[in-house]
């Protein structure tokens, strides 16, 4: 009933490239089958049916949508699961790399530096594309699950600081308004 | 009175008749009751052709409960026992209620505040209901039938508590919820029907009480709301204290330098100014806000109790000063919304106004400065929210036209989590999540030996438990010791497509098991609902045994149509002893149906329920993957690695 494999429930080949406007359009179509508002009126089975259909459908959408949660899905499909919460593995160059970006924000937060903020978002914005370009290789092109993990896991951190940047950014945005 | 119909003996209801659904706008200052007749959405009208019914329920000396106009009219001669604007406190603790002066007795109460009135202390869920209860009948005179069902909206922004309080007050005035639906979200609806619209809108909806933006994606005929956010406790009403304000410290009643709230609260307490007065000054801001939407300047003019005469001119310039901060907050919301969803205001394709208060000018002004567009307002604003009720109320219930196909994919408006060691939260849903939601997260003990654990839910967006809403405490016991860390208890979070939360806890070593639905400390229980409901058909002279049958009439029919429709269309599902049994079962539920005794057709519908578990598992099978079959499946290979999702 409900298709443990993300990948086959969106009619979808299994890989990390995938057509997002595929997903998007394969998850409506499921959504619309499925929907609880679908059931309103049917046997009561169905009606619970309906909720968990809807509610696993949203999970395999979520996780295929974001390119980290791809990959670490492709990755747990072949064997290899990471502590997601855990801070070791990422490498020492990485990590210096991080700390560098963090310094670079707080001083143009404390600058009040537009400037500087948008130069550190444009530059994250390569590197991430960067990272999902080498992702796609590593786990299309070379099955190297064990390094793709470790590659999903910076990806991951890449992500938060971006949520951080964007929002000094709005806040600088902000305090000009 | 509403009219019953009576079906004939031994007979199930047409399953193809027409059935009778309601959409209601439950608002802060008006509410409004539309239904969909002869393909058409509209509003129904009362006797005397208004649509609009004031959110105003007084409770009379003759113990007659008045609601509407002729309730506002007696609103500051009798203050106390009129209560207006219950919408502020749906939900709602005692700390929360005192935040602004009221001309209100509040009673701190388990969960919810109280307000004192001369016929008791009232719940705000009652006071909503006495305003259902009105739609209800309204509806069931016009239509010349009972009530299939009702969608009620809420605003999005509302949290758990205020859903769960909005739907006990439906469900006390006698209605079937079918769903609760978010306004904006309504409002959309409505717009993008009528308009075939495709694209991204955003949807900014000032109410008296509540304020709202939704930005949502509409694509062949999916509603995909993508990003909330608001504030449930900022509306029309603010801008009215703020007139008040300036009025009372312009004339030298209150001290300037003085807090506004803090200065009338001690007025209203050594009676100086009394509850009354407080209430005409309130009316008189509201007509006098209203009035500067359509010329530059009014008179507001107040004759206090003790005769000093509040007198003043108030130009649309000085107006717009006071509220501006309060326009601010919510064009702050607005950005927030976009940048949630990583959206610049010109990549809308249209905004869209919903709301009494979108009518005043600078409003206006600022969203369309903010979006640089015009914004879209053709659909009344104080309307478009019960007609796109009424719409989603029809498609629910089954009443489905050529054309009349659409889904909504709503959100929940703030995040949900637990508490954990040292106050601070972990998140289990963000906000922004897609409806209906599950996930689980895994925690474990931090004593030796632990054998419970107390469970805080909390929804809010702050990192303190201490800065978010409580929702429910909850405690799972019976955990064997294990040394610190090694128990696994795994506590899932399932949002339903109401938006309401329910939590289960199971430590997965023992297979120890805790669930609750997400009630307790801010809901109502299950006993005062009962009691309510008690009190409420003493008042009304209804009785429980009659709505105790009609409620499961309601539910039989809906199960004997809902298991002829499925064998019908997939019969073949079926060998034809099941269907020989299933048949049996429903002739069961139809006999008990026409006789008077609830509880037979409570245990028939159980019944035949259990016996449709798998032919409703094999339906849904079918449908899924009858959905998937003609939609052509092709991987791109070469596409980019997806969007940031």
């Amino acid at each position: 009933m409900l298709n443990p494999d993300f990948f086959a429930l969106f009619g979808l080949t299994e890989r990390f490239a995938i057509d997002p406007q595929a997903l998007a359009a394969a998850y409506r179509t499921i959504q619309s089958s499925v929907h609880p508002d679908r059931f309103v009126r049917a046997m009561d089975g169905e009606r619970r049916l309906a909720m968990q259909m809807s509610t696993h459908a949203d999970e395999a959408f979520r996780t295929l949508n974001d390119p980290v949660r791809r990959a670490l899905y492709l990755c747990s499909r072949h064997g290899v699961t990471v502590d997601v919460d855990r801070g070791s593995g990422l490498g020492l160059e990485f990590l210096e790399q991080q700390m560098l970006w963090r310094e670079q924000l707080d001083d143009a937060s404390q600058a009040k530096d537009r400037a500087q903020v948008l130069a550190l978002r444009q530059t994250l914005e390569q590197v991430r594309g960067a990272s999902i370009a080498k992702l796609g290789q590593t786990l299309d092109v070379d099955h190297d699950y064990v390094r793709a993990a470790g590659l999903s896991r910076q990806l991951m951190f890449i992500d938060k600081f971006e949520v951080s940047v964007a929002a000094a950014d709005r806040q600088l945005a902000e305090q000009a308004a | 009175m509403a009219l019953l119909q009576i079906s004939e003996p031994g007979m199930a209801p047409d399953p193809h008749q027409r059935r009778h659904a309601v959409g209601i706008d439950l608002g802060t200052t008006n509410s409004l009751v539309a239904t969909v007749r002869h393909s058409v959405a509209e509003v129904i009208e009362d006797n005397k052709g208004r649509a609009l019914l004031p959110s105003v329920v007084r409770y009379a000396p003759d113990g007659e409960i008045l609601v509407g106009d002729i309730a506002a009219v007696q609103a500051a001669a009798d203050p106390v026992n009129t209560i207006m604007s219950v919408k502020r406190f749906m939900g709602r603790g005692l700390d929360d209620a005192r935040r602004h002066s009221s001309p209100y007795e509040f009673v701190d109460a388990q969960g919810m505040v109280k307000l004192r009135t001369r016929v008791g202390d009232k719940s705000p869920v009652e006071v909503s209901a006495d305003i259902l209860r009105v739609f209800r009948e309204r509806a069931e005179l016009t239509l010349g039938a009972n009530l299939d069902g009702a969608v009620i909206t809420v605003p999005a922004y509302f949290d758990d508590a205020q859903r769960q309080a909005t739907k006990d007050a439906a469900k006390l005035a006698g209605l079937t919820v079918l769903r609760l639906i978010n306004e904006p979200t309504a409002a959309a609806l409505a717009y993008g029907l009528d308009n075939q619209a495709e694209g991204v809108y955003a949807v900014y909806d000032l109410g008296g009480g509540t304020f709202d933006v939704s930005i949502l994606k509409m694509s062949r005929g999916v509603f995909e709301v993508i990003a909330t956010g608001g504030d449930s406790q900022l509306g029309g009403d603010d801008f009215d204290r703020r007139i008040v304000d300036w009025a009372l410290r312009a004339t030298g009643v209150i001290d300037p330098s003085h807090n506004a709230d803090a200065a009338i609260d001690a007025l209203l307490k050594s009676a100086r100014l009394s509850n009354g007065d407080f209430r005409q000054l309130l009316i008189e801001a509201r007509r006098a806000k209203e009035a500067l939407s359509t010329q530059p300047m009014v008179a507001f003019v107040v004759q206090l109790s003790d005769r000093t005469a509040v007198k003043l001119p108030l130009s649309r310039e000085k107006f717009d000063a006071l509220t501006r901060d309060l326009l601010e907050q919510t064009l702050v919301a607005t950005r927030n919304a976009l940048a949630d969803c990583h959206l610049k205001p010109a990549e809308l394709r249209g905004i869209v106004l919903v709301g009494g208060s979108t009518r005043m000018p600078m409003i206006r002004r600022a969203v369309e400065a903010l979006f640089g567009r015009p914004a879209l307002t053709e659909l009344d604003p104080d309307k478009v929210v019960a007609i796109g009720a009424a719409m989603q109320a029809n498609l629910l219930v089954g009443n489905k036209g050529a054309g009349d196909d659409w889904l909504l994919l709503d959100v929940i408006p703030l995040s949900l989590g637990l508490e954990t060691m040292g106050g601070l939260v972990e998140r289990v849903i963000a906000r922004n999540s897609t409806i209906p939601t599950s996930r689980a997260q895994e925690f474990t003990t931090f004593k030796d030996g632990q054998t419970a654990m107390a469970l805080q839910i909390v929804q809010g967006e702050r990192e303190l438990v201490a800065d978010c809403r409580s929702l429910a405490r909850f405690e799972l016991r019976g955990i064997p010791p294990m040394p610190a860390g090694a128990a696994r208890i795994l506590v899932t979070f399932q949002v339903d497509a109401d938006g309401l939360l329910g939590v289960s806890a199971c430590e997965q070593i023992s297979g120890a098991r805790a669930e609750i639905s997400v009630k307790p400390s801010y809901g109502l229980s299950d006993q005062e609902i009962a009691d309510m409901l008690q009190s409420s058909f003493a008042h009304a002279g209804e009785d429980m045994q009659i709505r105790a049958l009609r409620e499961q009439q309601v539910e039989a029919d809906r199960m004997i149509e809902a298991t002829q429709a499925a064998i019908a269309s997939d019969g073949d599902l079926l060998s034809s002893a099941q269907t020989e049994e299933l048949n049996t079962l429903i002739d069961r539920v139809v006999r008990s149906r026409n006789g008077t005794d609830h509880l037979a057709i409570r245990s028939a519908v159980e019944a035949l329920a259990a016996d449709t578990e798998d032919f409703a598992a094999a339906r849904m099978n079918r449908s899924l993957a009858r959905a998937l079959t003609g939609r052509s499946i092709s991987d791109l290979g070469n596409g980019d690695s997806g969007s940031h999702g």
